[in-house]
């Protein structure tokens, strides 16, 4: 009888060291380089525009919400110091995965869109690897339509390898995920009901 | 007993002096292992990197969210991901894979597994032995999935290299 509740004890034990402990730690250094919440933005589906969304809703959380493609469209690349990312609201973000299987999400008021397992009209999610196209209309009221040249091989955030390119070296960034291939000071997004300007972006992974 | 003793501390004697003998052994820093390596022309292709093995594996592999990163082992260079950072100030998307980024997927390659690249290039050994094709035609663990099987493009352009014959249609076709 002993025996069973000392290894109970001793389960127990295990199961709160573990739950305690930091079983991965390079995923939590991850999570915390993201930073807390901006201000003002509660954690939902409009906080932290372009960051790599993933890191948190993975596998491996802490969030609760899993996704297997996230990111965020912004309107141009920032390119300059001044150019201040706004993301683009109702862009198409059209994803095709390695059976062919094809759907359309759209971004929402900070330009934020996300797949989960569910959303894909294919059981399981979409197979890696992905091609991506985003459309949207630009501030003439023209439509654009950019596809990204590469596919992307395994990691569902785009904010991975889309980072705001304010870096010394952009050698390994191609920068935001953009619609408009210039910067608009005129676009400010949708100030009524978003934060105007993306608190946190760029990863900083 | 006492002739044994003596054996016995001239023999652990003998066998502390042979192991600090080796142990405090200097590399010989002359020493060359030579590799046998597939030709590095027919590796980045006749036509500014269309039709060799370098634009392939900057195009299946080289994404920079896979090997495209400076952390991995096989670390791949290229127009569309990671690039080399030189006075060129070259970005992804942005200008032809260069001379140097060929390169350097070329030593990335060799690098991985010299010794037996010497092998299969001396047709002692099949292709299949070396990661290069194992991990990405699944034979063993690859965090990417399968990239390739046995007898499509981009195996035959990757073998056909390997046997110093690069079938030029199979590298195009397997980079579209």
């Amino acid at each position: 009888m002993w025996r069973r509740t000392f290894g109970l004890a001793l389960l127990i034990a295990g199961a709160a060291i573990a739950a305690a402990c930091n079983a991965d730690p390079v995923h939590t250094q991850e999570v915390q380089a993201l930073g807390p919440e901006a201000p003002g933005v509660p954690a939902g589906p409009n906080h932290r525009a372009g960051q790599p969304c993933l890191v948190c809703h993975g596998p491996e959380g802490p969030a609760h919400t899993q996704f297997v493609v996230a990111g965020t469209v912004f309107y141009g690349p920032s390119s300059t110091p001044t150019a201040v990312p706004v993301g683009v609201e109702n862009a198409n973000v059209t994803i095709e995965d390695d059976t062919t299987a094809t759907s359309t999400f759209q971004t929402n008021c900070v330009g934020n869109f996300y797949v989960r397992a569910q959303d894909w009209p294919a059981p399981g999610g979409p197979q890696f690897p992905l091609l991506v196209t985003i459309s949207g209309t630009n501030q003439m009221g023209q439509t654009i339509t950019d596809s990204m040249l590469s596919h992307i091989g395994r990691d569902g955030s785009c904010g991975s390898c889309h980072l705001l390119n304010d870096l010394p070296n952009d050698y390994d960034t191609p920068g935001l995920v953009h619609l408009a291939g210039v910067d608009d000071s005129n676009y400010t997004g949708d100030t009524q009901n978003c934060s105007p300007v993306p608190a946190q972006y760029g990863g900083g992974i | 007993m006492g002739a044994l003793r003596i054996v016995a501390a001239v023999a652990i004697a003998s066998a502390a002096l042979a192991t600090a003998t080796i142990a405090c052994e200097v590399p010989d820093s002359g020493a060359v292992t030579e590799v046998a390596a597939p030709d590095y022309n027919q590796f980045k292709g006749p036509a500014n990197g269309v039709g060799g093995v370098s634009l392939l594996l900057e195009r299946r592999c080289g994404t920079l969210d896979c090997h495209g990163q400076l952390g991995r082992p096989l670390r791949i260079y290229g127009q569309r991901g990671l690039r080399y950072v030189d006075d060129a100030g070259n970005y992804p998307g942005g200008a032809l894979t260069t001379e140097t980024e060929h390169q350097l997927n070329y030593q990335a390659v060799i690098g991985l597994q010299p010794e037996l690249m010497t092998l299969v290039v001396q047709g002692q050994d099949p292709p299949e032995v070396l990661m290069l094709l194992r991990k990405p035609m699944q034979l063993e663990r690859h965090k990417g999935g399968p990239v390739f099987v046995s007898g499509d493009a981009a195996y035959n352009c990757i073998t056909s290299w390997l046997a110093g014959q690069t079938d030029v249609q199979s590298c195009t076709t397997a980079a579209q």
